[in-house]
Formats: structure tokens, C-alpha cells, sequence
């Protein structure tokens, strides 16, 4: 009865469904990297550059090898990913592996290497500057020669057109590094000129065919599976741990694993890009949009490229505006290298949108939500933002406004809005504040080149090999889909293996959000092709191989781990029993597919090509106290259209996953490092601050309870499996302009320095 | 040579057999309940143990002669099961621990951290380690009922005190309560820090049975979760509370 529209589900949207690995989760059996236990098995430390821009002259590793204890000795002669030219603080010069921990980095502290120092920029506005020491790729500046530029439509026509015109500036917002509990850890061994290990990242395949081409083996002989993944919010798409592990186990004979030393986690490839924004837009007297001009450049690292967070592609999938210029540029700097974090739609390009619409509600004498509703694409699938002049194409999502009244209608934004900074001040003194948001996401996107295959075994049940890493919650989605999907009860179906490219090869970065879509649709397909196998099978068996006229496939459906007739129910096998007469196995693949809708809206019937789009909206109420500069949320409320909810708790958790980090994006989190020599200062958990439990809402009641503070639409149109859409990042940036907004709201005054700490609130209220 | 031996040596990938060999490599006394243990699963003879012990000592013998005389350990308290079986060969440079009921004399330097001894030395690697130096929590093991910080303790100080792992947790297949509404409540996305918050929640169940919510969340905000589910953390502990 597993229909793919959903009219009668037997396991998706199942909260019973649980991961199947929770019992080795909650029994610590689930191993990581370097868990893995080897015979032999020795450990590796890393030394890095106590320099931000150097060259090194000389290294000598002759102490560190002589070190009882001490089997190889790498540098950055032997890594060709590493180099002499030291670009970043903390890069990657050499590696040590000894039979234990401590010798390691006793031994790190021996090799002895002669630097040239370099001039050095570490913060972006000053390697924007003529004379800046050169930092990174480019050869005589730290910018590229041209942005990376979007253009619609006719801006500076946009603007002449436009009777009113706003703009918003924010500073550099120096937020985060992807500062993961679990690190980055690797193992590798060599068995003859093949070479094995573990590796952990959110891009399996593609890790593994990079590694190789570093070690100089064919992939056929590289054999690095990265089971788990942790977590990795934009971060965990590179890693070259095992390639490290590899190079100092051909030295030593012998396996090598390794976890980086907190210090040197978030330098190399784990910082946010940070970025500086400039928004610019033109209406008309009664809201109507005429122009839309964004500008952002983006703190990189030393080697930032021409671009930046591709943030307009979302935000211009919000509102209607047929002028259109996006420009962004990478800046070079000598810190790690940037990444996006946790959602292309960076929070902070999504507030200074939001900020400027509030400037320009409030010139137009508009309740903001008013001005929202004037300019924010509407539910026609006619009229999504297309280029004009271009062929529309249909929007797979449309929830966003649907889920922008629903946030503002629980939290009663519409009445309890006040110009910034002029609300009533509450009982106790405290300002009150409130604000919303809502925004297209273009997270969820279902992408080609996923791949899934499933093994029928001869008791009926089945195992299911994917190319994906183990992140958040995919063992319980893709076990739900396939389950649907065969016609099996949900603990019928289990990983096999994950994260192998020798199994199930996968296109690239399953970045997070994406996973349950785009592996999730893999998982569909290869269930139909095992289906439809097993009906081929069923068929000529009894009961229905005497039945007049005989049944074909198309015949028969599956539900519970039963095969029967459509037709009469009581015509009735199991997937056991078909298995176990046809004694061979059954096995199916399946890729993801492109961004198909899946039911018919508007004038798009089912099949057609869509832009896929989460639509979410929050919105927050808080209490500054003007006299301590200290923030409390007094309301919130999340909405989100997931499309279907495969597995509510997985919802649940992303929900609170997303308010938990972007507490710490508003409140916490900043990036440091000492401008008289480039260290990174936050080079751990302590000061590189992370919310914890006593930073979070102690309370959530969501989806399937009473509570109304997470919300889940489930507008059954989107292109993914069972029509779910992505959930997690989405989220992210709304929760965080909503709740940022409302602290404007409160206090009147924008604050563009993040993060959002007490002496910024004071200072900004003239109090410092 | 078994056919899983030669799996192994074949591949490099690693058995559960040759797993329970490796951690007789490195723990130079074993109970009588950790033999029968390693028999159970087919292999780990006495002979086996001595031979791999010579191969730790000679590579630690020095340094951990010096380390293990100047450690002052704390009066021993054990009440566990008596050792016995003692591994001669091992004497320099080994500890006495008690995990999970079981005593163990391990070889190792005195200033290793537990949380090193734990994973790599004795193989209970639910025991994570994130960073190294006390401030995530997800190396929490219990030791006299409270949460302790494995990554902070030199092993020698941890000699003869009763250590609980997230592996000496549930009885057999029945998991431990936290364990089981953790389970029942999905509360984990990554999974690498559940077994510290698992173990930290224990403690402060231990401690104070019937938490308020202010209490839980203060009880818990020594451990970090970056996937940020501190939510659902929160309600599995007041649930597993009722």
C-alpha cells in the first residue's frame, strides 16, 4: 500500500521508526576513524606553522626520528598537498608517527624547521587596501580581477524607477570555525601497492578519488571508506587525513591512524567565510520592489576564489523584483581557508535583506509583514521569480508564504509589532522586540549522481549500501523510504555498508540537507528495481501463477513484508517465501534523480522540471535589558515546509539543531586570531564558544505533540522521495535573522558587529 | 592459521577475534573473567598474552620505569574482584585499573590520560575523545559515581577506582535506563558525543534522581554537542528521570 503520494504509509512519517544503529549509538560501539582497532597500530600527531605567511628554508627531522618510539617521519617534501610555502597559521608542515600519542608529539617538537617569515594580512579590510601583503593565489592583489556577478533586468533602471530607496551595510561578520567534536580523524594501511583506511567526511567519493590522485594510486586500489561522518555543516567536504596516514604507513610498515589536536582542527578548511554585505533596494510607494542590488565580500582564507556564499541564488527566490545585480568577491587573507557554512543562504546576507525591507516598511509607514506579503513570491507556480523573458519553470516548493503567516499568526506579530525601539517597555524594565522571517531555500535540492543498491536476502528482509557517510539521522530516513517503497516492515531493512565508493559510488558532496533528498531518491529507485524483480518472480508463483487471467506486476503491491493481488487482497505471499523459492538473489541500484515534481499544481502536471525550494519562516520575541546588555527569548516559533515528514524525530531534530547553532552565530561565536601574528586565539572549544545546554530553549514541542513552536507544512509537491524536501539548513538562516531582528526591534538600533554580546548591545545604546 | 586469520592478513581489515588478540597486546594482566571472555569468541590463550607483552615492553620499558616511580596514586579503594591472573613482564610501567568490574593490569606511562588508556590501550572506545582538554565532555566516565572527565585524569591517579565506560553500562542486553530512552527517543544525530552525554546523564541521575529542568540543564552543560540536539538531550533525561 505504499503509495507514492502518500495515501495510505505504512512506515514513512512513522515516528516508531528508529535508527538502526542506536543500540551500538547509545552502547559507544558505533566507531569512528580511530576507533578501529589494529594490530600494530601507530599514531600520528601534525606539526604546524607557527607563522601566518612564511617560507620554510630548511627542515630537519633527524631528532624526531631518533626518538625511541618514533616509526616515520612525513613533511611537507613527501605530502604534495602540503607545501613550503606557509600561507596560514597552523598549516600542515610535517607528521610523525610513533607507537603512541605522546611520542608523537614529543617528536613534533624535535623536528626542527628554519622559516623565513613573510609579511603577513590576517582581516579582510585591510588586504582590500593598496600595499597589503599578498596573501594567497593571486599574485599581485588579494581580490580577484572581476566578482563573481548575477545580473536581471536593468538595476540602474530599477533604482531610477524606484521612489524610495534603502540600503543596509553590515561589517565583517568573523563568526565560526567548524570546530566538530569528533575532529578530523583518518586510518590507513598498505596491503601490497593497494592502499586501505578510514576516512571521515560528508563527500566519500570524491575524497577517496582526490586521496588517490595525492597518494598516486588508482582509485581501484584505494580502498578508504568513510563510514561515519559526524557532523559537518558545510565543513566536512574535504579531508585529507588519511592521505597523511597513508604516506607515514608505507613508511612505517604498519598502519597509521590519526586525530587532529584540537589546536589544528580549524585552521586548514574549517572556517565560515566571513562575510561584509551591502544591500541596496528600490520600491515604489505601495511596495512594489523596482531594484535589487547586493553586494558582499567574502573573508576566504588564502585561497577565496572570485566568489562568495551564492547567497542571492536563495534570496532571490523569495521576492518578486525584475532588476536584479548580485556581486561578490573572495578576499584573500592569510588565515585557513573558507567554507560555507551550514546553508548557502549565509544567516548574515539574509539578515541585511531583512534589515533593509525593515528600513523601507518603516519609510513606507508599513507593518513589515505587509511589505513582505507586497514583494515575497506568491503559491502561483506561474509566477515564481523567473528571469523575464525566459520560459518559467515551476517551483516543486511553494510553502514559504504559507509558512511566513503561520510563524507570524502563532507568535501575533501583526499586533504586537512596534517601531524599533519603541515598544512599551515590559514590567521589569526589560525592552521588548519581535521579528520575523521568511525566505525560499534552495537547500534540499534533489541532484543526479547519488548511488544506492539494496540486496534482497532469502529471508525476506534486505540490506541497503549507499556511498554516503553516516550523518545526522540518515540511517532512519533511508531505511524508512526503502521499507515504503518494498513493502516491508521498517526493521526489515538495514546498512549494509556505508560510505564505501567501491560499493556505491556517489556524485559528490552529499551536503547534509541534501542527503535525504538526493540519496533518499536513490534509495527509491533502487527499491523499485528490487520490487519490481520480486514481482517478476511473484508472479509465477503460487498463488497468483494459477489465477485466470494471470497477474502481471502491475498486478500485485506490497505492504508489511506481504505480496498480494490489488484485486483481492486475500491472494497473498510473502517477500520471504519468493526469496527462498527462487534460491538467487535479488539485488537493485538506484541514483538519485534531477528535480522532477511529483504532483500535479497549477499548470505543472507531474514530471516537469522544477527549481526545488524549502519555504521557512520563524519568528522570535526577546527581552534586552539595557542595563546589562543581556538577551532572553521570551517566544519562538519555527515553520518549515519539509514537504513529507519522513521520520518526525529526525524533523524534530534538526529544528532544534538549527536554533542551537544559530544562538551561537548570534551570540557566541567569533573568530579570533592575534593581528600582531596571525595565531588563531580560538583554537578551542573553550574559546572558540559553542551554545551549550545552558544556552538552549529548554523546551521544544513539535511536530506530533501539542506544542506549537516547531512546525511542519507538508505540502506533498516537491521532488523528492514520497514529496519530502530538505530540512536542517533551511532553518538556519531564518532562525537567525528572525531572532537577530527582534533585538533590533527592541533596541532601535542595528548592530552589524557579531557576535551579538553585552558590550555591543550597551555600546550601541550609547551606554559605552 | 585460521581462514579469518588469513582474512585478516589478507586484507588488513580487522576481525573480532584478532580485536580481542590486539587488546591482549597491550594489557598485561587480565581477570579471569576477561580470559573467558576472549575464549568465548575462539582465541586469546595465556601464550598469546606473553608473547605480545614482550613486544610492549621493550618499546616502553625506560621511559615508563622512570614515570611510574615518581606517581603518587591515591589510597585503593578497590572492591572489585580480586586479580587473578598477573602477567610477569609487564611490571614496569603498569597500573592497576578497574573497569567496568573488571581489574586489569595495564602497560602504560603513568601521565597518559585515561581517556588514551581507555580507547587505544584497552579497546573501550566508546569512550570519544573531542578535544582533548576538558572543556567538551564527551570523554565522561564515571568514577565513584560521579562524572569525571577521562581526557583530564593521568591514568595513574585513576589506579584502583571503580571506572565505568559506556561499555559497562547496560547489563548484558538489557540497556542501562538512560541508555534505553535515549534510544527510544532518538537522541542523537552524529552519535560521537551521545556516549559522553549518556554517561554525564547517569551521573546526575546518581545525584539527584528527580531533576528539575534547570537542574538537568545544568547537570548536562558540561557536555557540547555540536549537531546542537540539546533539546532532545534535555528531554531524555527528564523522561528518563520519571
Amino acid at each position: 500500500m505504499a503509495d507514492e503520494f502518500g495515501a495510505t504509509l505504512k512506515v514513512v512519517g512513522n515516528r516508531v521508526v528508529t535508527d538502526p544503529e542506536s543500540e551500538d549509538i547509545v552502547r559507544g560501539r558505533l566507531r569512528f576513524p580511530n576507533d578501529h582497532p589494529m594490530a600494530g597500530k601507530l599514531f600520528a600527531k601534525l606539526l604546524g606553522s607557527p607563522y601566518a605567511h612564511a617560507k620554510i628554508t630548511n627542515i630537519d627531522t633527524s631528532a624526531a626520528e631518533a626518538l625511541p618510539g618514533v616509526k616515520a617521519v612525513i613533511t611537507y617534501k613527501d605530502n604534495t598537498f602540503w607545501s613550503s610555502t606557509i600561507l596560514f597559521w597552523g598549516q600542515e608542515v610535517a607528521a610523525v608517527a610513533a607507537v603512541d600519542e605522546y611520542t608523537a608529539e614529543r617528536a613534533t617538537d624535535l623536528i626542527k624547521v628554519t622559516y623565513e617569515q613573510l609579511p603577513f594580512v590576517i582581516y579582510p579590510e585591510e588586504a582590500m587596501q593598496a600595499g597589503a601583503p599578498i596573501a594567497g593565489a593571486y599574485p599581485t592583489k588579494n581580490l580577484p580581477d572581476a566578482p563573481s556577478r548575477q545580473t536581471r533586468g536593468d538595476v540602474t533602471q530599477g533604482f531610477k524607477d524606484a521612489e524610495i530607496t534603502v540600503e543596509s551595510n553590515s561589517g565583517w561578520a568573523r563568526t565560526i570555525s567548524m570546530n566538530t567534536i569528533e575532529g578530523c580523524s583518518g586510518m590507513a594501511w598498505w596491503v601490497g601497492d593497494h592502499v586501505y583506511g578510514y576516512d571521515q567526511n560528508q563527500a566519500p567519493t570524491s575524497n577517496r578519488n582526490s586521496n588517490a590522485a595525492l597518494l598516486k594510486v588508482a582509485q581501484s586500489k584505494c580502498h578508504f571508506i568513510a563510514r561515519t561522518g559526524g557532523g559537518g555543516f558545510g565543513g566536512g567536504g574535504q579531508s585529507h587525513e588519511p592521505v597523511t596516514c597513508a604516506l607515514l604507513a608505507k613508511k612505517a610498515g604498519a598502519p597509521v591512524t590519526i586525530q587532529r589536536m584540537r589546536r589544528y582542527q580549524s585552521p586548514p578548511r574549517r572556517n565560515q567565510t566571513g562575510p561584509k554585505l551591502n544591500m541596496k533596494l528600490g520600491f515604489k510607494k505601495d511596495g512594489t520592489m523596482t531594484a535589487w542590488q547586493f553586494s558582499e565580500w567574502c573573508w576566504g582564507g588564502y585561497n577565496a576564489g572570485s566568489g562568495g556564499s551564492n547567497a542571492w541564488e536563495n534570496l532571490d527566490s523569495t521576492f518578486k523584483c525584475a532588476n536584479l545585480l548580485a556581486e561578490e568577491w573572495g578576499v584573500n587573507t592569510n588565515t585557513g581557508l573558507g567554507e560555507n557554512y551550514r546553508c548557502l543562504l549565509h544567516p548574515e546576507s539574509a539578515q541585511m535583506q531583512d534589515w533593509a525591507f525593515l528600513k523601507a516598511a518603516k519609510v513606507l509607514n508599513m507593518n513589515p509583514l505587509t511589505l513582505m506579503r507586497k514583494c515575497y513570491i506568491t503559491e502561483d507556480p506561474n509566477e515564481p521569480n523567473q528571469d523575464p523573458g525566459t520560459t518559467p519553470v515551476a517551483m516543486s516548493s511553494q510553502g514559504m508564504r504559507k509558512a511566513m503567516e503561520k510563524a507570524a499568526t502563532v507568535i501575533g506579530y501583526e499586533a504586537k509589532y512596534h517601531e524599533p525601539g519603541a515598544g512599551t517597555p515590559r514590567t521589569d524594565g526589560r525592552k521588548h522586540g519581535i521579528g520575523i522571517h521568511a525566505h525560499n531555500d534552495r537547500h534540499g535540492t534533489t541532484s543526479t549522481g547519488r548511488g544506492l543498491n539494496i540486496n534482497m536476502n532469502a529471508d525476506g528482509t534486505c540490506h541497503f549500501n549507499t556511498g554516503q557517510s553516516r550523518v545526522q539521522d540518515a540511517a532512519s530516513y533511508l531505511s524508512a523510504i526503502i521499507a515504503e517503497t518494498l513493502g516491508l516492515k521498517w526493521d526489515a531493512v538495514n546498512c549494509g555498508v556505508w560510505g564505501d565508493p567501491s560499493v556505491a559510488s556517489d556524485g559528490g558532496s552529499q551536503a547534509g540537507s541534501a542527503g535525504a533528498t538526493s540519496n533518499g531518491g536513490a534509495a527509491q529507485e533502487a527499491a523499485i528495481d528490487v520490487k519490481n524483480q520480486l514481482f517478476t518472480q511473484a508472479v509465477t508463483m503460487a498463488p497468483f501463477s494459477t489465477l485466470t487471467p494471470k497477474p502481471t506486476i502491475a498486478d500485485l503491491d506490497a505492504s508489511d513484508g506481504n505480496i498480494f493481488l490489488k484485486s483481492d487482497p486475500t491472494k497473498i505471499t510473502t517477500h520471504a517465501a519468493v526469496m527462498a523459492k527462487i534460491a538467487k538473489p535479488i539485488m537493485g541500484s538506484g541514483k538519485s534523480r534531477a528535480n522532477i515534481i511529483r504532483r500535479p499544481q497549477g499548470n505543472w502536471p507531474i514530471g516537469t522540471t522544477a527549481v526545488h525550494r524549502t519555504g521557512v519562516a520563524a519568528a522570535y520575541e526577546v527581552a534586552v535589558d539595557t542595563e546589562t546588555g543581556e538577551v532572553e527569548i521570551l517566544n519562538w516559533v519555527h515553520v518549515c515546509d519539509a514537504g513529507r515528514v519522513i521520520n518526525a524525530s529526525v524533523c524534530d531534530g534538526q529544528i532544534a539543531s538549527a536554533q542551537s547553532h544559530q544562538i551561537g552565530k548570534a551570540f557566541l561565536w567569533e573568530l579570533k586570531h592575534d593581528p600582531q601574528t596571525g595565531v588563531l586565539l580560538t583554537q578551542n572549544l573553550l574559546d572558540d564558544k559553542l551554545a551549550t545546554q545552558m544556552d538552549c530553549n529548554p523546551t521544544m514541542n513539535s511536530y506530533g505533540t501539542t506544542g506549537t513552536n516547531a512546525i511542519f507544512l507538508e505540502t506533498v509537491n516537491s521532488s523528492g522521495p514520497f514529496g519530502m524536501n530538505g530540512i536542517g539548513e533551511p532553518c538556519a538562516p531564518s532562525c537567525y535573522c528572525a531572532l537577530t531582528n527582534a533585538i533590533n526591534n527592541a533596541l532601535g538600533t542595528e548592530i552589524y558587529e557579531r557576535p551579538i554580546t553585552p558590550y555591543r548591545i550597551l555600546k550601541a545604546l550609547g551606554k559605552i | 592459521m585460521s581462514e579469518e586469520e588469513k582474512k585478516d592478513k589478507n586484507t588488513g581489515e580487522m576481525s573480532r577475534r584478532q580485536f580481542l588478540k590486539d587488546a591482549g597486546l597491550v594489557i598485561g594482566g587480565v581477570t579471569v573473567g576477561s580470559l573467558a571472555f576472549m575464549d568465548a569468541c575462539g582465541g586469546g590463550t595465556t601464550s598469546t598474552v606473553t608473547n605480545t607483552l614482550t613486544k610492549t615492553a621493550t618499546s616502553t620499558v625506560t621511559q615508563t620505569a622512570t614515570a611510574i616511580t615518581t606517581v603518587t596514586s591515591p589510597p585503593i579503594t578497590v572492591t572489585s574482584p580480586p586479580i587473578t591472573t598477573t602477567v610477569t613482564g609487564a611490571a614496569v610501567g603498569s597500573v592497576t585499573l578497574n573497569v567496568n568490574g573488571d581489574t586489569y593490569i595495564v602497560d602504560t606511562e603513568a601521565y597518559w590520560p585515561l581517556s588514551y588508556v581507555l580507547r587505544h590501550v584497552m579497546g573501550f572506545t566508546g569512550t570519544k575523545v573531542g578535544c582533548d582538554r576538558g572543556e567538551c565532555g564527551t570523554c565522561t566516565v564515571i568514577i565513584g559515581g560521579k562524572a569525571v572527565l577521562a581526557c583530564c585524569i593521568p591514568v595513574a591517579e585513576a589506579q584502583g577506582l571503580a571506572i565505568t565506560t559506556i561499555e559497562g553500562l547496560a547489563k548484558g542486553a538489557t540497556l542501562h535506563k538512560v541508555q534505553q530512552t535515549f534510544l527510544d527517543m532518538q537522541t542523537f544525530q552524529c552519535g560521537y558525543c551521545t556516549p559522553g552525554q549518556i554517561m554525564s546523564a547517569v551521573a546526575l541521575l546518581t545525584e539527584i534522581p528527580k531533576p528539575t529542568l534547570a537542574q538537568a540543564q545544568e547537570g548536562m552543560s558540561g557536555n557540547l554537542c555540536y549537531c546542537g540536539d540539546y533539546t532532545r538531550i534535555l528531554n531524555a533525561v527528564m523522561k528518563a528521570a520519571a
